[in-house]
């Protein structure tokens, strides 16, 4: 039996050892090296690989923020403004998540720049409040706690066999601009952002005396704190430009005005300090107000994120002292003043083609693209083409767009392959596309589905902005808005 | 177990499946008192599970709770046999079904020691699983997106 139990023993510490040595070699919370060349990169859970990231990594600014800063292409910053970026974003992250980032950045000697995205409600919070935590063992320098690392089964058998499998594949690496992105998969649209109830205020019920205090703890003892200490570094803070439909819902819960007046009293102190720059999106107006740019009440487009890097390096929409007090009030007139009925109006909730199709007018232009996929479908095709009163392309083409104005039609191109055509039609920058996503977008933003069959959006002439956009399938002619 | 001991003459009667169906639902019921932060965040989730409104689970949530080993099969038979797919889920209830049968049908622990006999295969088989059961000590927390 001694035989039994010592044979037991050994194999076990070889197993326990074969685990943590695979472990240490892959490495895939970057704990205690940065990825091995060649070796797939595996980005996963931002709470355990973020500390790594920010350990390991080579770079001199990082950017900081909450799920609004997960479509941020770190190589557009460079390509912009310099340096090497990392991004360690934290989905829902609360102020002391992006302080904790922070205070490790800060530790790196090379680091000359942080972005910072404030999510204003974050710092209502417990200024000691951890939204999914960095696990404790990545980041108490204590080699004895590793253990939960080293010995972890998620890590040894999902991690590793991810990362194993997509190298012995060679599939593309991650990177970081693709690293925690999800703008790839999201659909931007109207529809989503008016339906999708989301209530960012729900972070327990707080009082607002609470919330003053959590407010001012974490002004002075998190964000200030940090840039006070750190002089030579430079802070980007920046306000991310959440829709129209959250701030209309911040104003009926009346927080609102609560929030204007903590982004007045942060911005104010922010100003003071000379390694702390500010930019403000949040008045936008026509990102804000174009619903087709969300997925639903606050998450954006990859395009904002894109925008909002262009902005930091050429200076737009920077807060100063002396423009600060014009930008804060011309947000607050356009929240209060936005008539958002212009979003539901008979088109936008109308179900039926025929119905739908009565609807085209002069006020409009319709913009449709068709990628057919089904070549046995031409009789319920020619159906769909019928109702919108759109010429039938020839039998091999399956691949088409119709501009009308009215029920004028005033472009159509049809072609048997996938195609990309750039129109400027009367000011607009028209791109239709059916190459591998079907996508119509009027200049630069993506407004179509990102389905086959039909896509029709509606421009207003009257308003200058899309009011719908529909996918029609080619099988059921069932509609549905975007 | 203190009702087990002194209705066993009664208990005994009742078919086994309605014993182990109370079982499940009361050990379900008293641990929902260790995981929820409260009483009253206790009573809420007895009040939602018992109010059966019809509500679809979450799907993230659904695969979530879904065991590693079962998702690893489901996806080895779906990328070696891509057309049975839609099915490969259904074999997998169908491994755990057979595993429950077998873990019903099968020796329990106490009874396994008592014709247990050391020997090399399973001194290698008792060290992989004793293994297993200290790597699954420490594992990634699963993040549920709900409330941003």
């Amino acid at each position: 039996m001694k035989k039994w139990f010592l044979k037991y023993f050994i194999i076990i510490l070889i197993l326990l050892g074969i685990t943590a040595g695979t472990i240490i070699v892959i490495d895939p919370f970057f704990h205690y090296h940065k990825p091995i060349a060649g070796l797939y990169q595996y980005y996963n859970r931002e709470p355990y690989q973020n500390p790594g990231v920010i350990q390991h990594f080579d770079y001199d600014t990082a950017i900081l923020g909450s799920c609004m800063a997960e479509n941020f292409k770190p190589s557009l910053f460079e390509e912009l403004l310099g340096g090497t970026v990392i991004k360690t974003p934290h989905q829902a992250a609360s102020t002391y998540n992006l302080f904790q980032y922070a205070s490790m950045i800060t530790e790196r000697d090379e680091v000359k720049r942080i972005y910072w995205g404030v999510d204003i409600w974050t710092l209502e919070l417990d200024p000691s409040y951890a939204h999914d935590p960095i696990p404790d063992y990545l980041i108490d320098h204590n080699p004895f706690t590793d253990v939960e690392y080293l010995l972890n089964r998620d890590v040894f058998e999902s991690y590793n066999s991810v990362i194993l499998g997509h190298t012995f594949y060679k599939t593309q690496s991650g990177t970081m601009d693709s690293a925690w992105r999800w703008a790839d998969s999201a659909v931007f649209s109207q529809k989503e952002a008016l339906e999708t109830k989301s209530d960012p205020s729900a972070f327990g019920s707080l009082t607002p005396e609470q919330r003053a205090k959590n407010f001012q703890e974490n002004l002075h003892h998190r964000i200030l704190y940090l840039v006070e200490s750190n002089p030579d570094i430079e802070f980007v803070f920046y306000y991310p430009p959440y829709s129209i439909r959250f701030w209309k819902q911040m104003l009926e819960n009346d927080i609102f005005y609560e929030r204007i007046e903590y982004i007045r009293i942060l911005t104010e102190e922010l100003l003071k300090h000379p390694n702390a720059k500010v930019f403000n999106f949040q008045g936008k107006k026509d990102i804000v107000t174009n619903l087709y740019l969300y997925k639903d009440m606050v998450h954006y487009s990859d395009q904002v994120n894109d925008y909002m890097t262009e902005c930091f390096a050429d200076g737009s929409y920077r807060v100063t002292p002396e423009n600060f007090e014009e930008q804060l009030s011309a947000f607050v007139n356009l929240i209060e003043t936005f008539d958002c009925s212009i979003f539901e109006t008979d088109i936008t909730t109308c179900m039926d083609l025929h119905e739908y199709a009565r609807h085209n007018s002069d006020k409009y232009i319709w913009i449709i693209s068709l990628k057919q996929i089904d070549n046995d479908n031409e009789g319920q095709l020619s159906n769909i083409l019928d109702t919108l009163q759109l010429k039938s392309p020839q039998e091999t083409s399956n691949h088409a767009y119709w501009i009308l104005e009215g029920e004028q039609e005033v472009d159509f191109y049809e072609t048997t392959k996938n195609f990309s055509k750039n129109i400027d039609y009367g000011g607009l920058q028209i791109r239709i596309s059916t190459e591998t996503v079907p996508e119509i977008a009027i200049n630069d933003i993506k407004y179509s589905s990102k389905q086959n069959g039909i896509n029709l959006v509606v421009w207003d002439k009257n308003n200058n902005r899309v009011i719908d956009s529909i996918n029609i399938n080619e099988r059921s002619g069932e509609l549905v808005h975007y | 177990m203190i009702v087990q001991r002194v209705f066993e003459k009664y208990l005994s009667r009742i078919p086994k499946i309605i014993l182990w169906t109370s079982n499940f639902l009361f050990l379900t019921a008293s641990w929902t008192l260790f995981r929820a932060d409260s009483v009253s965040q206790a009573f809420d989730m007895y009040r939602r599970i018992l109010a059966c409104s019809g509500r679809e689970i979450n799907d993230y949530m659904i695969q979530n709770a879904i065991p590693l080993e079962i998702r690893t099969v489901t996806y080895v038979l779906s990328q070696l046999w891509p057309s049975i797919t839609y099915t490969a889920k259904y074999i997998s209830l169908f491994i755990c079904l057979s595993v429950m049968l077998l873990i019903l049908k099968g020796k329990n622990a106490q009874e396994l020691t008592k014709i247990f006999k050391p020997n090399t295969k399973n001194c290698i088989l008792i060290a992989v699983l004793t293994w297993l059961c200290i790597i699954s000590f420490s594992g990634v927390s699963t993040f549920l997106y709900f409330n941003f």
